[in-house]
C-alpha cells in the first residue's frame, strides 16, 4: 500500500489584499521523515507558503492535504486540529514572555490534553536536556539569549509531538554567534527523522541536512532537486543567478 | 475645627456613600472594560462594532451631561433611578468606555506573533486570550487604569448634582446649615477638609497601585535572580559541554 505524502500542497495560490500575488500555483509534497529546505530571494513567497501550510494565512485557492485529508476551506476547528499535528518555529522565537521556560513548553500540551501535568513536565525536561538548556527550566524567557530562546521555541513545538515541524527562517533574527547552536539542534532533529519544512538562508544547513531543496522565486516553485544537484548543477537560470549572488556575497 | 469634629458623623455617613459609590463604580468599570476591551479585538466583526460604538458614545459625552441625562432621562423611559444608581450608571459607562480603550491599546501593543504562535501551537482562541494575551496586557495597563480610577473617584463628587447624599453633598449641607444658623460661612474650613480627604484617598490609591505594579514586574524577573544565584559552575559547564558535543558530531 502506498502511503499518501504527509503534507501535500496542490495548486495553492495566495493573493494578498490589493491583488498582490504572493503564491502562484504551488505544488509540493513532503513525505514522512523528509527534510525539505525552501530557498529563494526575499519576497519570493517562502514564508507565506509555510504560513499557509499552518493556516496562519488564508489561501486564495488550492488544496492542502495532510495524510491524504484535505484542509482547504475548512473550518477553524479543523485548522486547529491540523495545527496540533504540525508545529511551527518562528523567526522571532515568539516565546510567551510572561511564562517561564518550562511553562512555555508545557502550556500547549496541557491545554490540548496531549499529556498529563507530570508527563508534560518530564517531557519538557527531556527536550530541554536535548537542546542543552536543562539548567534554564525556571528562567523567565526574557533573561535568555536569542539562540537559547529559539532552542526553547523548538522544544515548545516538539512538546506537542507534531508529525512535522515548519521552520520560518529560524536563524535570521539571531546574532551570528548563536546561529550554530540552533542549527545543530535542527540538524539533530533532521538526523532523528523528524519531518521538516524549513525556510532558511543558511546554505550550509541546506547542503548538509536537506533531502530536497525547493527553490522559489516570485511566488512560484522554480526548481526542486536534491541538494548535491541543486548546488552543483542548478537547472534554471533563476536558481543559478541566486546561487551566484550568494556565493559572491559569501566570498 | 470644632465644627468639623461636631459634624464628623454626618460627614462620615457621606463619606461612606462616596466609598460605596466609588468601589462599586471601580469594580463594575474594571469588569465591563475587560469585556468590551476583549470584544474590541475579537475575530467577530459584530462584537468589534458593538465595542467601538459603546466606547465612542460614552467617551465623547462629558460625565456631568451623561449623569444629568441618565438621572432626568431615565424616568421618561419609565425607569425612575435614585440618585445613587444614576451616578453609578453614568460613572460606570464613562469609565468603562475609557477603560475598554485602554485595554484595546494594551492588546494592540502586543506583538502579532504572540497570537500567531499560540495559534500555531493549537491553542483555541479563548485559550490564547486567557493564557497568552490577557496576562501580558494586565501589567502594562495598570498605570493607565490607576489614572482612570483616580478620575472616577474624583468624579463621584459629581453625584452631588443629582442629590446623592455623598461626601461633598454632606459637606455642602453643613456649610449651608451653619451659615444660616450663625451667619458666618465655614466654607473654607469644611471644603478644605473635603479637599484633603479626596487627596488622601486618591494619593493612597496611586501609591498602592504603583507598589503593586512594581511587585508584579518584579515577580517576573525575580526568578531570574534566584536562578542566577543557584546556577553553579557545574551546570554551566555541562551545558556548554553538551552543546559543544553536538556541534562536533553534526558538523
Amino acid at each position: 500500500m502506498i502511503q499518501p505524502p504527509l503534507i501535500n500542497v496542490s495548486g495553492l495560490c495566495k493573493e494578498f489584499r490589493g491583488g498582490i500575488r504572493a503564491l502562484n500555483d504551488i505544488n509540493l509534497s513532503v513525505n514522512r521523515g523528509e527534510v525539505v529546505v525552501i530557498l529563494g530571494p526575499s519576497g519570493s513567497g517562502k514564508s507565506t507558503l509555510i504560513r499557509c501550510i499552518n493556516g496562519l494565512e488564508e489561501t486564495t485557492s488550492g488544496e492542502i492535504k495532510v495524510e491524504g485529508k484535505s484542509l482547504a476551506g475548512n473550518s477553524e476547528r479543523k485548522w486547529r486540529n491540523h495545527r496540533l499535528e504540525v508545529g511551527m518555529v518562528f523567526q522571532n522565537y515568539a516565546l510567551f514572555p510572561h511564562l517561564n521556560v518550562i511553562k512555555n513548553i508545557t502550556l500547549a500540551p496541557l491545554r490540548a490534553g496531549v499529556l498529563k501535568k507530570e508527563e508534560a513536565v518530564q517531557e519538557a525536561r527531556r527536550l530541554l536536556e536535548l537542546v542543552g538548556l536543562a539548567a534554564k527550566e525556571n528562567s523567565p524567557v526574557a533573561s535568555l539569549s536569542g539562540g537559547q530562546q529559539q532552542r526553547i521555541a523548538i522544544c515548545r513545538a516538539l512538546a506537542m509531538k507534531p508529525k512535522a515541524i515548519l521552520f520560518d527562517e529560524p536563524t535570521s533574527a539571531l546574532d551570528p554567534e548563536m546561529v550554530g547552536e540552533v542549527l545543530s539542534v535542527m540538524r539533530r532533529l533532521a538526523d532523528e527523522g523528524v519531518t521538516m519544512i524549513c525556510v532558511t538562508h543558511e546554505m550550509g544547513f541546506a547542503k548538509s541536512a536537506a533531502d530536497r531543496i525547493v527553490f522559489m522565486d516570485k511566488g512560484e516553485i522554480v526548481e526542486e532537486a536534491p541538494p548535491q544537484k541543486f548546488f552543483s548543477a542548478p537547472e534554471s537560470d533563476r536558481s543559478r543567478r541566486f546561487l551566484d549572488l550568494i556565493s559572491s556575497h559569501h566570498g | 475645627m470644632q465644627l468639623i469634629i461636631d459634624s464628623l458623623p454626618l460627614l462620615f455617613s457621606g463619606l461612606l456613600i462616596t466609598f460605596k459609590l466609588a468601589s462599586l463604580t471601580l469594580i463594575l468599570t474594571a469588569f465591563i472594560s475587560l469585556i468590551f476591551g476583549i470584544m474590541s479585538v475579537s475575530r467577530y466583526k459584530m462584537l468589534r462594532i458593538i465595542s467601538i460604538v459603546f466606547v465612542e458614545v460614552f467617551r465623547d459625552i462629558p460625565i456631568v451631561v451623561n449623569l444629568l441625562f441618565v438621572y432626568f432621562g431615565a424616568p421618561l423611559l419609565g425607569l425612575a433611578l435614585d440618585p445613587f444608581t444614576a451616578a453609578l450608571v453614568s460613572l460606570t459607562s464613562w469609565g468603562s468606555a475609557n477603560g475598554s480603550e485602554i485595554i484595546r491599546g494594551g492588546f494592540n501593543s502586543l506583538a502579532k506573533h504572540q497570537r500567531e504562535s499560540a495559534m500555531a501551537l493549537g491553542l483555541r482562541p479563548w485559550e490564547t486570550m486567557l493564557f497568552v494575551l490577557l496576562p501580558q496586557v494586565i501589567v502594562p495597563v495598570l498605570p493607565s487604569f490607576t489614572g482612570l480610577f483616580s478620575l472616577l473617584i474624583q468624579a463621584t463628587s459629581l453625584a452631588t448634582l443629582v442629590g446623592a447624599s455623598e461626601f461633598l453633598r454632606t459637606a455642602n449641607i453643613i456649610v449651608e446649615r451653619t451659615t444660616m444658623m450663625t451667619g458666618e460661612s465655614p466654607a473654607f474650613a469644611v471644603f478644605g477638609f473635603v479637599l484633603c480627604v479626596y487627596f488622601v484617598i486618591c494619593f493612597s490609591l496611586n501609591v498602592l497601585t504603583s507598589k503593586l505594579e512594581r511587585k508584579l514586574v518584579k515577580s517576573r524577573t525575580m526568578q531570574s535572580q534566584e536562578e542566577k544565584n543557584s546556577s553553579n559552575l557545574l551546570k554551566a559547564f555541562t551545558e556548554s559541554f553538551s552543546a559543544l558535543k553536538w556541534r562536533k558530531s553534526h558538523d
